[in-house]
């Protein structure tokens, strides 16, 4: 195919990428995210998958066998666990605004801007080369497909057109001024997209080599016994296992995959899902890796191709053009999407941690430029972007023969490794210092290159090499091992300073506090409003800056008369300032602007501790606030009834002299009756109260139930007597020697509670209660039960709730809907139990359980 | 007048029967929604004096019931009633009171308030 053509198709695809990302963010600001979904998420997170997988994987079998798996199986380790250390990750960098790895190893560690130079410089070192292997990926099979000979001059290759087109793509879909800071929803939509074009080529050209694989053994059984190279020839289960561990690691921590893991996730719980989408992805991606080596090995190996470009050689071989096509445009989308996301994530480190605070540290910089900063920083990250891509190229250019695809990745990955202890560490354990992450990286890293790159040049390091293990292995394991002893051993050695302990705790009990560092400020000082407005203009605009201070003052209750700006405002802006230039700048700016006062650790914990035990505490009172308000509702409504019958009555008596003696001696009785109901309503509520505050006194005896029962017929009797009701008792067990432990007079009341209720509920002169007793092994049963009209099931869990009176036509005769919730807490303080049989039309009856009194 | 008293607090129909006889007028006592609605369909009174929580059936729906009974029928509905937050008042009015009066209430205003709105209703 012609060297022109490719490269416009090559042009046109990034053409659609862009219309698909514009696309993407203009649903966004319709409020219609395509990315807030665990596949979308899954797919962006599978850009680990670079032109080294496309392409690199079926490169390695042939030289390593089976050891590529770990590339795959290390990560799909990490995204099973990922609910919990993922969690954790993204949980922290969301409420610190982090957006990079740099931010987040240096924010843990008390801001150090040191920590986060490092990290910057070692992700920039570990890139590049990565970089450069995807416009390695690109330009040789843009070269193979084309059959385009490379020149030596750079601007007459054809390919660096496609690398000027890309690094523009970049530049336009990339660091934006007015925006929710790291948010990139067009960019990550393109990514996910790619992520589905490489999947769909790699099996398209997977499957159809399959059967001309299968086609060729027909035809030649000999091919059949083609051998490749396994785990056993190349080291063994040594470097397997420790290239599996070492891919589990690094998968993380590279910028990339941070970016879109952590900085881009829109919900948490899409990690849930894509912890097995993203498996089945490198499942998928791989399935034909094997089949694919053996027919590159058979076919192509005699003609000396790279096994790197097996891949696209083979549809090649075929003459299938199509085919072709669409691996290159599958490889091509492998290397892209590495590419654009890894120089925006590093270009922002770049900007956040060399070069904006060593402009914002010049005097007079920040004074100058408050309104500009901004428009510079993204100026910065644009200029950052071409940078990297140039360096990129060149060590493309430089080295373009010298490595294959997985020598460069592997090489980066062990550098990359060497943030996960201080990370790891950083998330789990508080004594993590700052001087032990700064030992544990800089000695982690200097082994690493010396063992990794020394050989290169020379100088032998077989000294250092064990027995078994290849280059890679050997010094993932001596440079991961000594980092972490570094770490551990100047972490328990040193002493963390206020700062850096505040932020551990921040980090390790992230889940604990989360709510709380949100909302809380850890910070006291002075900064004028005016000052804070001004810092933000220059990021978010003016009108976005009135309105988020005003948001932040609504939601916090703060005023915005004062000159000086409230702590929480001041937090807030610094951290709104972090998600654009990172936590050190952003600390920059807020401290030229304001005056600090260090706060102690403890106090710290004491600011989390209060406001989380307030906002627990909040939240109970609101719901016994809402209880007592229901309750209080309640209580004066039925007080209400007795006080308009006394008032309305008294006013006849003195409105109208000439009223006859009966009827007078009717409404005094009345006006008594109803004194009586409300003083006995009054006592019921406060016993009520008494009883659930705990401060109800109990005297509790060994005590008889049947006497209990008499005794509260003695009161009884009478009122049956006038309300025609019929009681009838059966003690069978009357003389029973079994005795329970109680207040007597509680349980009186409780047995006048159920007598009053069921004469309640009866017809009069039809009415028949009745009172048993009896018992099993280690209770004894008190049943009262009436033929009345009986309590629909539905009703009966809440019989017990206060002023819970269930329609029926006989009711509240003398009731307060109350009797029974202080009955249920009176039987409850005696370790028993009430409940009801009942059912509409057959009568109720209310069994009462209690415990045998032991000694008896 | 003909008046109607629905309560089931037998203390205030007591008490409202007495002052509405002295009054001079016509009075018929119900104890629940049901007794109530019989009353009305049988005497046709020109007040009706509903408690709003009665069993059976409630000042609502008597109140509902009565306003539907005939077309030349329509008799002026007080609500007297222990439920006195400004959304109850609302909704007695919402269905279908003329006059809503909070428990407890005063004897002589209560008497006055309910000639006022029959003498409203006549002319």
């Amino acid at each position: 195919m012609g060297v022109w053509e490719i490269a416009f198709l090559s042009i046109a695809y990034l053409g659609i990428l862009f219309s698909l990302a514009f696309w993407a963010e203009k649903k966004k600001a319709q409020n219609k995210s395509l990315i807030n979904n665990p596949l979308i998420y899954a797919l962006s997170l599978a850009i680990y998958c670079s032109a080294w997988t496309f392409y690199g994987s079926v490169g390695q079998i042939t030289s390593s066998g089976l050891s590529f798996l770990s590339v795959y199986l290390g990560p799909t380790l990490i995204m099973i666990l990922a609910w919990g250390i993922v969690r954790k990750i993204i949980r922290i960098a969301k409420i610190h605004n982090i957006t990079n790895i740099a931010d987040f190893i240096s924010t843990r560690y008390g801001k150090d801007s040191r920590i986060g130079l490092g990290v910057t410089l070692i992700s920039l070192f570990a890139g590049i080369p990565y970089i450069g292997l995807q416009i390695k990926a690109i330009a040789q099979s843009f070269d193979l497909i084309t059959q385009a000979t490379p020149s030596s001059t750079f601007y007459l290759d054809p390919s660096f057109v496609l690398f000027i087109a890309l690094t523009v793509f970049i530049l336009v879909l990339g660091p934006k001024k007015f925006d929710s800071s790291e948010k990139h929803e067009g960019m990550i939509f393109t990514i996910a997209m790619e992520s589905i074009i490489k999947l769909i080529a790699f099996i398209a050209v997977g499957i159809y080599i399959s059967i001309q694989l299968y086609k060729g053994w027909q035809a030649d059984p000999q091919l059949a016994n083609i051998q490749l190279p396994s785990i056993e020839t190349n080291g063994g289960y040594g470097n397997w296992f420790i290239q599996f561990i070492l891919c589990g690691v690094a998968f993380l921590f590279l910028p990339r995959v941070f970016h879109v893991a952590v900085v881009e996730i829109n919900d948490e719980e899409n990690l849930k899902q894509a912890s097995w989408i993203f498996p089945l992805y490198m499942l998928l991606i791989n399935l034909f890796v094997i089949p694919l080596g053996i027919a590159g090995y058979a076919i192509l190996h005699r003609g000396g191709m790279d096994p790197d470009l097996y891949v696209l050689g083979l549809p090649l071989h075929f003459n299938s053009n199509v085919l072709a096509f669409i691996v290159y445009i599958g490889g091509f989308s492998a290397a892209t999407g590495m590419v654009i996301m890894e120089t925006m994530a590093i270009s922002s480190m770049i900007s956040n941690n060399l070069i904006m605070p060593l402009l914002l540290q010049r005097k007079g910089f920040i004074s100058e430029n408050q309104t500009n900063l901004g428009r510079i920083n993204q100026n910065i990250r644009r200029i950052m972007i071409i940078f990297i891509m140039i360096l990129g190229y060149i060590h493309y250019r430089e080295t373009e023969q010298l490595v294959n695809l997985v020598s460069v990745g592997m090489t980066s990955f062990v550098i990359v490794a060497q943030f996960a202890p201080a990370t790891l560490l950083g998330i789990y354990w508080k004594k993590a210092s700052r001087q032990g992450a700064l030992a544990g990286i800089f000695v982690g890293f200097i082994i690493s290159a010396a063992l990794l790159f020394l050989p290169s040049l020379g100088i032998s390091t077989d000294t250092f090499r064990i027995e078994g293990l290849n280059p890679i292995s050997n010094a993932a394991y001596w440079s991961i091992s000594f980092n972490l002893l570094f770490l551990y051993g100047v972490s328990i050695m040193s002493e963390q300073s206020g700062k850096e302990a505040n932020q551990s705790y921040l980090f390790v009990d992230v889940f604990e506090y989360s709510q709380n560092v949100e909302n809380s400020t850890i910070w006291r000082g002075k900064a004028r409003l005016r000052d804070l407005k001004l810092a933000l203009h220059g990021f978010i605009g003016k009108i976005n800056t009135e309105q988020k201070i005003k948001q932040i003052a609504m939601a916090n209750n703060i005023s915005l008369q004062d000159v000086y700006a409230d702590p929480i405002l001041v937090t807030q802006t610094e951290k709104i300032l972090a998600g654009f230039v990172g936590s050190t700048s952003a600390r920059l700016i807020i401290s030229s602007i304001s005056k600090e006062e260090q706060i102690g650790m403890s106090e710290v914990i004491r600011l989390l501790q209060k406001s989380k035990d307030l906002q627990e505490s909040n939240a109970a009172l609101v719901k016994i606030d809402a209880q007592k308000n229901d309750f209080l509702t309640t209580v004066t409504h039925e007080i209400r009834s007795p006080i308009t019958s006394i008032r309305s009555l008294s006013e006849i008596m003195v409105d109208h002299e000439d009223i006859s003696n009966e009827e007078r001696k009717a409404f005094l009785e009345t006006i008594i009756q109803e004194s009586d109901r409300l003083s006995r309503l009054v006592n019921q509520v406060l016993d009520l109260e008494k009883l659930a505050a705990g401060k109800a006194n109990f005297n509790m005896r060994p005590i008889d139930l049947a006497e209990v029962i008499e005794k509260a017929m003695l009161n009884f009797t009478a009122i049956a007597k006038q309300n025609f009701v019929q009681i009838s008792i059966d003690l069978a067990k009357k003389r029973t020697n079994r005795q329970i432990e109680g207040d007597f007079e509680k349980l009186v009341q409780v047995i006048i509670n159920l007598l009053s209720n069921a004469i309640k509920n009866v017809e009069p002169e039809k009415g028949l209660i009745q009172v048993r007793l009896f018992e099993n092994a280690t209770h004894l049963f008190l049943a009262v039960e009436d033929n009345g009209i009986g309590i629909d099931p539905k009703f009966h869990d809440q019989i017990f709730e206060k002023f819970k009176q269930v329609d029926n036509p006989n009711r509240k005769i003398e009731s307060s809907g109350l009797g029974l919730s202080i009955s249920k807490k009176i039987i409850e303080m005696h370790h028993g139990t009430i409940h009801l049989e009942s059912s509409l039309g057959h009568g109720a009856k209310f069994i009462i359980k209690l415990p045998i009194h032991k000694t008896a | 007048m003909r008046i109607l008293i629905a309560d089931d607090e037998p203390a205030i129909l007591m008490s409202l029967d007495f002052l509405m006889r002295k009054e001079g007028h016509q009075v018929f006592v119900a104890r629940d929604g049901e007794e109530a609605i019989q009353l009305i369909e049988k005497e046709l009174p020109e007040v009706i004096i509903l408690d709003i929580m009665m069993p059976k059936v409630d000042g609502y729906g008597v109140c509902q019931q009565a306003k539907m009974l005939k077309a030349d029928y329509h008799p002026a509905v007080v609500f007297i009633s222990a439920k006195i937050a400004d959304s109850d008042i609302e909704k007695g009015y919402q269905m279908g009171a003329d006059l809503y009066i909070p428990k407890p209430f005063s004897n002589r205003d209560l008497v006055k308030k309910v000639h006022e709105l029959y003498e409203k209703l006549k002319n």
